[in-house]
């Protein structure tokens, strides 16, 4: 057994301890309020033969030898040379004091332990001019190397230009590397000592977390190419190339020769031995549990920008330094809980295939479905969410887009159609395409049908049929819904925040074309095109702007699911991270409100619902 | 630094470091001149002595070129030292090498 494997017994040893020593405590009180009951003592002497059993494998040879004589005088009982009495009650409560103590000072030991193997993450990025500064990557590579193996290293050249470009005094290549070591993070991160300082683009961070027997983890959630990419057998420039067409890349880089087969089969064997090992190492938690962890990380979050707020205007530079720090790791930890709540749309693509095949064969249609990138995650709510609209969309495919083998011939197409389903990543968000190659359908038949949905998460669609040739549907959706990028702004006393997806620009009002109707309702004009102006101050319940302010303030142009508006604000405070509390959760539903943020300073906003609002408002 | 070049054939001779990167780059641009237009260019490195980032640089800059022109590359008779620092520096599977090591 390796290393690795030793240190994860040890971890789940140790896990499972703590859960055993619970259930003796649990059995005893049982025994001594009821000191008949021989299956209490048959019960702690399983859980005591089950910790000796553990411990030895894993070598805690302290808690071996101790376990087997709590064995020992439990076997006395049963045999009935020694009855049970109070006294020996609190002896075996003593005794589990004693086992929490070894396993205690195992933690601790484990704790202070420099020798665990390590798998530390290293971005290395020098300065452009950093060979004039007598920098070079090498000797650091070197360095590190001494400390331990790399896992993987990657040199990444695609900056360096070609021959007659390339200025030979300045550097162009920079390295992505894992070093497997027994050294302490500090050690490691003491390399880069004398350059780090002033070069941000070194990162150095522990990612032994990810790798379970020394198989990176994360490589089960990335794509073909992005492993292939990762080892050095490809160009991104090529993956991306491949996944603008619609073939499946493996296939696509063997046709053009770019690289050997053996080295996809080398990238999808890693990704299959990653994926076997997730799902080994993987631990059930109640979404409510992990719900509650994101909501108190989320405060964490605003509490430490009110600390490094504070840290700065103390003018105190070590405070500073913590203060970034502690900003730094506990945005780490949201990022991370965040993903905790991603789960793939394998499964609710792959519903997809028994739908085509039965409404197909009803129809007597000749229909083959495709499906890539199934491995994308995305959040659990979303995915919950996006199942219906998706299906109503692929039956609609199916129904009225593919026509049947006879219709299909007299179109000079192939007699069997094409559906293709396709989830990839881009810009933060996951873009799924689906198209077919069928006669077309008016898209607006679908727009109300997913239109909910689509609010919920904050989607947007893209749609477009060519009659004859076929349709396509371009959804983008957030990765989470649970944190979203958004512009602060004042409306009289208040601050609101409006998701950043849904800003296109912001204007001076005194800037615009403004134009009241008679009704009441404000247009503006802005570049020959005439938008709706919302003015949400009396609607949520504040003050009506007086109309000498009016022309002081900014517009901001929006874009809900399917149009555009304006809303005047007074002022716009800036783009902040917001971590989204539940109003209906925590109050009750309120129309055009998705929810609300604490902001850094204790002050709270509520953020803006767009498509909401363009309803309540009537746009 | 020397380099002589034949139609599929180039060899380097020296150090191929920062200090004299310029030279370098200038004698590998010439021949790239002399390459013709072979399936694969042999790069023969028997004679190198020292390799830096600058001089790695080069050398990836230069195999760039010739697969711009669809001709590819590969490191012939490197000695044990270079290949090491070839390794170390994850360049093994860009630059190619091949044939023995030199002891």
């Amino acid at each position: 057994m390796n290393g690795d494997s030793i240190d994860r017994l040890k971890e789940i040893f140790k896990n499972e301890a703590d859960e055993l020593i619970e259930d003796v405590e649990e059995v005893l009180s049982t025994l001594e309020k009821d000191p008949e009951n021989e299956d209490s003592i048959d019960e702690i002497s399983r859980i005591f033969h089950s910790i000796k059993g553990s411990a030895r494998v894993v070598g805690f040879n302290e808690i071996v030898l101790f376990a087997h004589s709590v064995e020992n005088i439990l076997d006395m009982v049963r045999r009935g040379e020694l009855k049970i009495s109070m006294n020996l009650v609190s002896l075996l409560l003593k005794s589990v004091d004693i086992l929490k103590s070894f396993i205690d000072s195992e933690k601790k030991r484990e704790a202070n332990s420099v020798n665990k193997i390590k798998y530390i993450g290293i971005h290395l990025e020098l300065q452009e001019d950093a060979f004039s500064r007598g920098q070079d990557p090498l000797p650091l590579l070197r360095e590190l190397k001494g400390m331990g193996s790399f896992h993987s290293i990657r040199a990444n050249i695609s900056r360096v230009p070609e021959l007659r470009e390339i200025d030979p005094t300045k550097n162009y290549i920079f390295y992505d590397l894992v070093l497997k070591t027994r050294r302490h993070y500090r050690e490691v991160k003491d390399v880069f000592i004398f350059i780090g300082d002033d070069n941000p683009k070194i990162t150095v961070s522990d990612i032994s977390s990810r790798f379970v027997d020394g198989v990176d983890t994360e490589l089960a959630d990335k794509r073909l190419g992005e492993i292939l990419v990762d080892e050095g057998f490809l160009d991104k420039e090529k993956v991306e190339q491949i996944a603008a067409s619609h073939k499946k890349i493996g296939e696509e880089i063997v046709e053009k020769t770019w690289i050997r087969d053996e080295h996809i089969q080398q990238a999808l064997y890693k990704k299959q031995k990653s994926r076997k090992v997730q799902i080994a190492s993987t631990l059930r938690v109640h979404i409510d549990r992990l719900e509650k962890l994101i909501d108190l990380i989320g405060e964490m979050v605003t509490s430490v920008s009110g600390i490094t707020l504070v840290a700065r205007e103390s003018g105190l530079e070590e405070l500073i330094r913590c203060g970034d720090e502690l900003d730094r790791i506990s945005r780490d930890m949201q990022e991370q809980v965040m993903t905790m709540r991603m789960v793939p749309l394998e499964s609710t693509f792959k519903r997809f295939y028994r739908l085509v095949r039965d409404l197909s064969n009803a129809l007597g249609k000749d229909i083959e479905f495709h499906i890539s990138g199934e491995e994308t995650a995305l959040d659990k709510t979303i995915i919950e969410q996006i199942a219906e609209p998706l299906g109503h969309m692929v039956q609609n495919c199916v129904e009225h887009s593919i026509e049947t083998p006879a219709e299909r011939k007299r179109a000079g197409k192939p007699g069997k159609g094409n559906i293709r389903l396709k989830a990839y990543r881009e810009d933060g968000k996951v873009i799924i395409h689906l198209e077919d190659d069928g006669r077309g359908f008016d898209p607006r038949e679908i727009y109300q049908a997913v239109k909910p949905n689509m609010e919920f998460f904050k989607g947007k669609i893209e749609a477009k049929s060519i009659p004859g040739k076929g349709s396509k549907f371009i959804i983008k959706i957030p990765m989470t819904i649970a944190i979203i990028d958004g512009m602060r702004l004042r409306i009289d006393a208040r601050s609101y925040i409006i998701p950043l997806d849904n800003v296109v620009e912001s204007f001076p009002l005194a800037s615009l074309n403004l134009e009241s109707k008679k009704d009441g309702k404000d247009l503006v004009g802005l570049r020959n095109e005439v938008y709706p102006l919302v003015k949400l101050h009396s609607f949520f319940g504040g003050a009506e702007t007086a109309p000498g302010n009016f022309d002081k303030g900014l517009v901001v142009l929006v874009e809900s699911t399917f149009k555009k508006f304006c809303i005047y604000v007074d002022e716009i405070l800036g783009i902040s991270r917001a971590v989204i509390k539940n109003l209906q959760k925590n109050y009750r539903p309120v129309p055009g409100i998705i929810g609300a943020s604490l902001n850094g300073d204790g002050t709270i906003s509520l953020i803006l619902d767009i498509p909401g609002i363009e309803k309540l408002m009537g746009v | 630094m020397n380099v002589k070049a034949a139609k599929n054939k180039i060899s380097l001779d020296g150090d191929l470091v920062l200090e004299n990167a310029e030279k370098g780059k200038k004698l590998l641009l010439a021949a790239l001149e002399k390459i013709d237009n072979s399936k694969t260019v042999a790069i023969d490195l028997e004679r190198v002595k020292e390799i830096d980032s600058p001089g790695f640089q080069l050398l990836v800059a230069f195999i760039r070129t010739l697969q711009s022109r669809d001709i590819d590359c590969e490191l012939i008779k490197a000695p044990k030292e270079i290949i090491d620092l070839v390794i170390l520096s994850g360049l093994k599977k860009f630059l190619k090498i091949k044939a023995e090591v030199k002891k």
